[in-house]
């Protein structure tokens, strides 16, 4: 699965559920969040003060693995 | 101390730079980028002024291994100099010390990046980032050496310089001609991994900036994923062809000239064969005993074995996130390197040979004090001068180790971090642990720890001396 910048969390951990650990690692707790469904990966991760290119690189490789 | 040779040189290194950029404009000019006018103006100011420089030759056109030594490290830092103006001025990579880091990480094939989103790149520029790992690959000077009439012995100080590892024996008895030799042998494997890319359905510009990075061991990814994103064909593809490129190519040189029993013979060859496959296995039934498939196990632990044992730096894993023992194997290989006579770094195979039966004899010297044994490999005595070296370089790589670790550490990073970003760049791998890990970067350094990281780099890709040899007062004396 490759993992956008305009997929919504939601989106992100239907697929793959590994995704919640690994934005929980970065303090996005987005799983219990009423914006999961809404926000996408870029607004999600820059609500949280993470950068998005590096999260999302995380994620395509974790989530390859 | 021949500086009119030294200046010929460099002016030589220079316009050869120039024409080299010349590649990564025609790339601009297929994608219609304007960023790679910025090429067109740095190659003709290097033309005209390496032109200018290497105009005349001298009437002194010797030099020996001090004219060697500053020959070389000097190429290098201007070849960075000079190739990062594109970066800077095109306004991809502002910050010209970030520019500066990012292609002395090309051309020393470390593969450090300190990019974030590497994908935003115009494609001339990731052209010429990897593109400078496949010419660091094999030593420009070398290049240099095989296409100029500079006749005489004299090269061989050039080129012992230029040639990783503890001992450099000229494949046949012209120099020029090894030279040559060493680059169809490099060029041919190039073309081959490029053909088996191509039929995997590699995209053309993605195959060759690929190819570079393999052939190079330098392991810059045009993909933020680095290679992650490819399918198992390509990832295998680009597993065998880094494991190629790190061994020693005299072994491919035997192969060639029909001495097959003579290649499968060479000891270290046969070492880096069975330390690959050992790493390989244990990483595999580490991480399975964990989780996962044994054969998903395996092809991810073979790729990063493959990757940071040639020190090419390529990942499909984030190995950061692995167990403790994976990871200890990893940063072990890391200083093990690849053969000697390869484009891989590390402290190499045939070094590490020379320190076990160095210690293997002292310990048993120990015991029988009055005994004789002379190290051999390959069935050959190992001269004692080459024994002396090897350890003079084991101290200095240490000393320049310890005092990098200390210098980076200001910066305040987590241990593991400062640690592992000196010995990726030592050692001229690329990623590291934690902050420097595959899914990070070398933004978070400042200034001062990235230039100490670029002296690293050098001092890696030349073995240390070189890059020492700067700083002695007596390097400089005329005479």
């Amino acid at each position: 699965m490759k993992v956008t910048l305009d997929m919504t969390i939601e989106e992100i951990v239907k697929a793959d559920s590994r995704a919640a650990g690994i934005l929980a690692d970065e303090g996005m707790n987005c799983v219990s969040c009423a914006s999961a469904s809404g926000e996408s990966l870029k607004e999600a991760a820059e609500g949280h003060g993470v950068d998005p290119v590096m999260l999302l690189r995380k994620l395509n490789f974790r989530l390859n693995m | 101390m021949n500086f009119a040779i030294i200046f010929y040189i460099l002016g030589s290194v220079i316009k050869i730079e120039g024409i080299l950029m010349l590649f990564p404009a025609a790339v601009a000019g297929i994608y219609r980028e304007m960023s790679g006018m910025w090429f067109l103006l740095c190659a003709a100011v290097c033309i005209a002024t390496g032109f200018l420089m290497s105009r005349k030759r001298p009437e002194n056109c010797a030099f020996y291994a001090k004219e060697g030594f500053i020959m070389v490290s000097l190429s290098w830092i201007v070849l960075g100099l000079i190739g990062a103006l594109p970066f800077t001025l095109s306004g991809e990579i502002p910050f010209y010390i970030d520019a500066l880091f990012e292609i002395i990480s090309g051309f020393t094939t470390t593969g450090s990046s300190i990019l974030t989103d590497v994908e935003a790149l115009d494609h001339c520029m990731l052209f010429w980032r990897s593109f400078s790992h496949w010419i660091g690959g094999m030593g420009v000077l070398v290049f240099v050496l095989a296409i100029l009439p500079l006749a005489g012995a004299q090269n061989m100080y050039l080129m012992r310089t230029e040639s990783p590892g503890p001992t450099f024996g000229k494949l046949v008895p012209k120099l020029q001609q090894s030279a040559l030799f060493l680059y169809t042998i490099y060029f041919v494997m190039s073309g081959i991994e490029l053909l088996f890319l191509l039929a995997g359905r590699m995209p053309v510009f993605d195959a060759v900036c690929t190819v570079f990075g393999t052939a190079g061991t330098g392991g810059f990814g045009i993909k933020n994923t680095s290679i992650a994103d490819y399918s198992p064909y390509l990832q295998a593809v680009i597993t065998i062809f880094m494991f190629l490129f790190g061994v020693n190519f005299n072994f491919y040189f035997l192969i060639i000239i029909r001495r097959v029993k003579d290649a499968f013979r060479m000891e270290e060859v046969r070492w880096y064969f069975f330390i690959f496959s050992a790493a390989v296995l244990a990483i595999a039934v580490n991480l399975t005993s964990l989780s996962g498939h044994f054969i998903s196990n395996l092809h991810h632990a073979a790729f990063q074995v493959s990757s940071v044992m040639t020190t090419t730096g390529f990942a499909t894993a984030d190995f950061n996130q692995w167990p403790v023992f994976s990871k200890t194997i990893l940063v072990l290989t890391m200083f093990i390197g690849a053969c000697a006579g390869s484009t891989g770094g590390g402290i190499k195979v045939s070094r590490s040979i020379i320190y076990i039966k160095s210690t293997a004899r002292e310990l048993s010297m120990l015991i029988h004090p009055r005994s004789v044994k002379v190290l051999k490999t390959d069935g050959k005595a190992i001269d004692d001068g080459v024994i002396r070296s090897a350890g003079a370089f084991l101290m200095c790589y240490v000393l320049v180790f310890a005092v990098s670790v200390l210098l980076v550490s200001l910066d305040g990073m987590d241990p593991s971090t400062t640690f592992t970003a000196v010995a990726a760049t030592i050692n001229n791998i690329g990623p590291g642990l934690e902050q420097v890990g595959p899914t990070a970067n070398f933004s978070i350094f400042t200034p001062f720890s990235k230039l100490v990281l670029m002296f690293d780099m050098l001092a890696g890709r030349l073995e240390i001396f070189p890059m020492l040899l700067l700083f002695s007062p007596r390097t400089w004396k005329r005479h």
